[in-house]
């Protein structure tokens, strides 16, 4: 349940036990006070009709003709009516005031005795004009209740979804803080207890900003470190193997060393964030970046039609090129196992890279571009790194299972000639 | 003929004669480990290009960059640090390029002499295209013979497209480039754009510059 309907709830609860314990204390006060009233006035006539009877007033009048509704009755001892006015019926005896029906009215009625005949008075109020009013006031009460719990509720929502819209603010910006750089969520209101939490997310945030600073720069050191070295052992081991072709062992070393220089790229790729740089985009031909990555893996089949031109980096472009046709050797085992075929088209360009090593399972088809999900030997960074580098550049990288057992790879990239806006001279042409 | 000039500016003394080793086969090298000393050799001889490792012992790489921003010497930055690479090309944007380490020799080899290259075309104060001819010193071009005149924005804007053909240039650059600090728009970008594409399209050279859809513009190497 919404914090907001729950306030709602509890405000409109909370208005109608107001509502109805005020409404019941108004009406029962009236109907207490009124039949108090109506109870005096009966009284009275029945204390003033007695005194005349005991002791006439030359003048005075048993019933004001005025009043309506309004009935005497002299009985005498035998019970019979010696006289009445404004009702002819005996009038019943009781012995405090009491309300009845009478012909369809109700009536407060009440008794004395007449004492110097033995019989006795009785006086009749019609008090159906006072019932009715009584009624309305029960009948208004109920509805302007209602209506004031309506409002209230009304009101307790409206100011329930404006007092908490704050919230609603806090969470959508909280929702689009970016995991990679958190921000720090803006509030620039009033509220205290919104205030109090968009601080303590800040806090956090900022901590966790802080922290993947350090592990950043940390990463930086380290690839600092390396970098030298790197370039060093990879550069003397390929300069010895070009004064030495036969020599096995050092040609292992140098492929070895070719394979941590690239590993070595992709991972440092990640840990510097380079895949959020904005790409140095330039006309790039992948057939010129496959023949190049093919000579460094010599046996590798090649089979490319071209030219295949694409707007891209050609230096990101040579990195993927390079992971998937690295990837296949490894999977087959040998250069010779991998298939690379280039499909130069109208709309894209379609690269394929298919080994004949083990294939890859329902999961691994799924997972394969993954970062940290390993297949054979690699480092399980470099298939992410190109799926990232591929959608960077309008691509879209898919793996399957080849045709002979193995895996198949395929990138499309948008051609060129996609690319090119058709109405170059702006209508002039 | 005199052999040209290469400044080392790398503090990793293996790495620094391995690159001397390399680049002395077609070029004079000096090697300095520091910054202060770069800029000294930089500012009291005559370098065709400086090959300066952005991190330094003694100041920051970026720093000796800015500063070398109105040198002759073309330069090629080597960093392990992605980010810094990236402020510097945003510094320069076309004028210096860069090398991520570590890297393969032969990579850096290919942007050096790339580098030598354009530089020795640019000295001849005339950059082509098939038959379109612009003679940066001399301020004209020229389309099989015939003159078309530019403004100095789209002289400019040719002159920058022609030097790097094949590079897409997005709005944003062409800005800072033709405009620099000025506040003006993509809009006068595109204006400029517009005017060069219809003077070169009336002298009948056809589509030069192309527009690459929500990436930016594109003048395509003629092919030979």
């Amino acid at each position: 349940m919404s914090l907001r309907a729950l306030v709602g709830l509890g405000v409109a609860l909370l208005a109608l036990l107001v509502v109805a314990s005020s409404s019941g204390l108004a009406y029962g006060w009236f109907v207490r006070e009124q039949s108090a009233e109506l109870r005096r006035l009966l009284l009275e006539d029945v204390a003033r009709v007695s005194a005349l009877l005991d002791a006439p007033v030359l003048g005075a009048a048993f019933v004001d003709p005025a009043t309506p509704g309004f009935a005497v009755q002299i009985v005498g001892a035998d019970g019979g009516i010696v006289l009445a006015w404004g009702r002819d019926e005996l009038l019943p005896l009781v012995t405090q005031a009491t309300q009845v029906h009478l012909s369809g009215r109700r009536h407060l009625i009440a008794s004395a005795p007449w004492r110097g005949a033995g019989g006795t008075i009785r006086v009749a109020h019609d008090i159906e004009a006072a019932m009715r009013t009584r009624a309305d006031l029960a009948r208004s009460l109920g509805w302007g209740g209602a209506l004031a719990f309506l409002a209230s509720t009304l009101v307790a929502l409206v100011v329930a979804r404006w007092s908490l819209r704050p919230l609603e603010l806090v969470a959508e910006r909280a929702r689009a803080v970016d995991p990679e750089a958190p921000q720090t969520i803006p509030y620039a209101g009033r509220s205290h207890e919104v205030r109090a939490l968009t601080d303590a997310l800040n806090a956090t945030l900022t901590a966790i900003r802080e922290r993947s600073r350090r592990e950043r720069t940390f990463l930086l050191e380290i690839a600092h470190e390396l970098a030298a070295p790197l370039t060093l052992v990879h550069y003397h081991l390929t300069a010895l193997r070009r004064e030495r072709p036969a020599d096995a062992e050092l040609r292992s070393a140098a492929d070895a060393a070719q394979e941590l220089l690239h590993t070595s790229q992709d991972l440092l790729v990640l840990a510097r964030g380079e895949l959020e740089r904005p790409l140095d985009l330039a006309l790039v031909d992948l057939r010129d970046l496959l023949e190049r990555v093919v000579g460094e893996y010599p046996g590798v089949r090649c089979d490319a039609a071209g030219p295949a031109p694409v707007i891209g980096d050609a230096d990101r472009l040579m990195q993927v090129v390079r992971n998937l046709v690295r990837n296949g050797v490894q999977a087959a085992g040998r250069p010779e196992g991998v298939q690379v075929t280039l499909v130069a088209g109208a709309d894209e360009q379609l690269l394929r890279v298919e080994d004949d090593g083990p294939g890859l399972d329902a999961e691994a088809l799924v997972r394969v571009f993954e970062r940290g999900f390993r297949r054979g030997r690699g480092s399980g960074v470099g298939l992410t790194i190109s799926k990232d580098l591929v959608e960077q550049h309008g691509g879209r990288i898919a793996a399957a299972s080849g045709a002979g057992g193995g895996a198949r790879f395929e990138v499309r990239l948008p051609s060129l000639a996609s690319r090119v806006a058709a109405d170059d001279l702006g209508g002039e042409a | 003929m005199r052999r040209e000039r290469v400044l080392i500016v790398e503090d990793d003394a293996r790495l620094a004669e391995v690159l001397a080793r390399e680049l002395g086969r077609g070029y004079d090298t000096v090697v300095v480990g520091t910054g202060r000393e770069a800029l000294v050799r930089a500012e009291t001889e005559a370098f065709a290009l400086v090959l300066l490792d952005l991190n330094l012992p003694d100041m920051d790489g970026i720093v000796v960059a800015e500063q070398l921003e109105g040198n002759d010497a073309d330069v090629v930055m080597l960093t392990a640090r992605g980010d810094l690479a990236s402020r510097v090309r945003g510094l320069y944007a076309g004028a210096a390029d860069y090398l991520s380490k570590p890297f393969q020799m032969e990579e850096l080899l290919a942007r050096v002499y790339a580098r030598m290259r354009s530089r020795a075309r640019a000295r001849t104060g005339v950059v082509e295209r098939g038959a379109l001819t612009l003679a940066t010193e001399e301020r004209w071009c020229a389309f099989e013979g015939a003159r078309i005149d530019l403004s100095a924005q789209e002289f400019h804007l040719l002159e920058l497209m022609l030097e790097n053909q094949g590079r897409v240039f997005s709005k944003d650059t062409l800005v800072d480039r033709l405009y620099g600090a000025a506040d003006v728009g993509p809009n006068a970008v595109e204006a400029v754009v517009s005017r060069v594409r219809k003077k070169l399209d009336a002298a009948g050279a056809g589509t030069v510059v192309e527009t690459i859809r929500g990436l930016g513009y594109l003048v395509r190497p003629e092919v030979a």
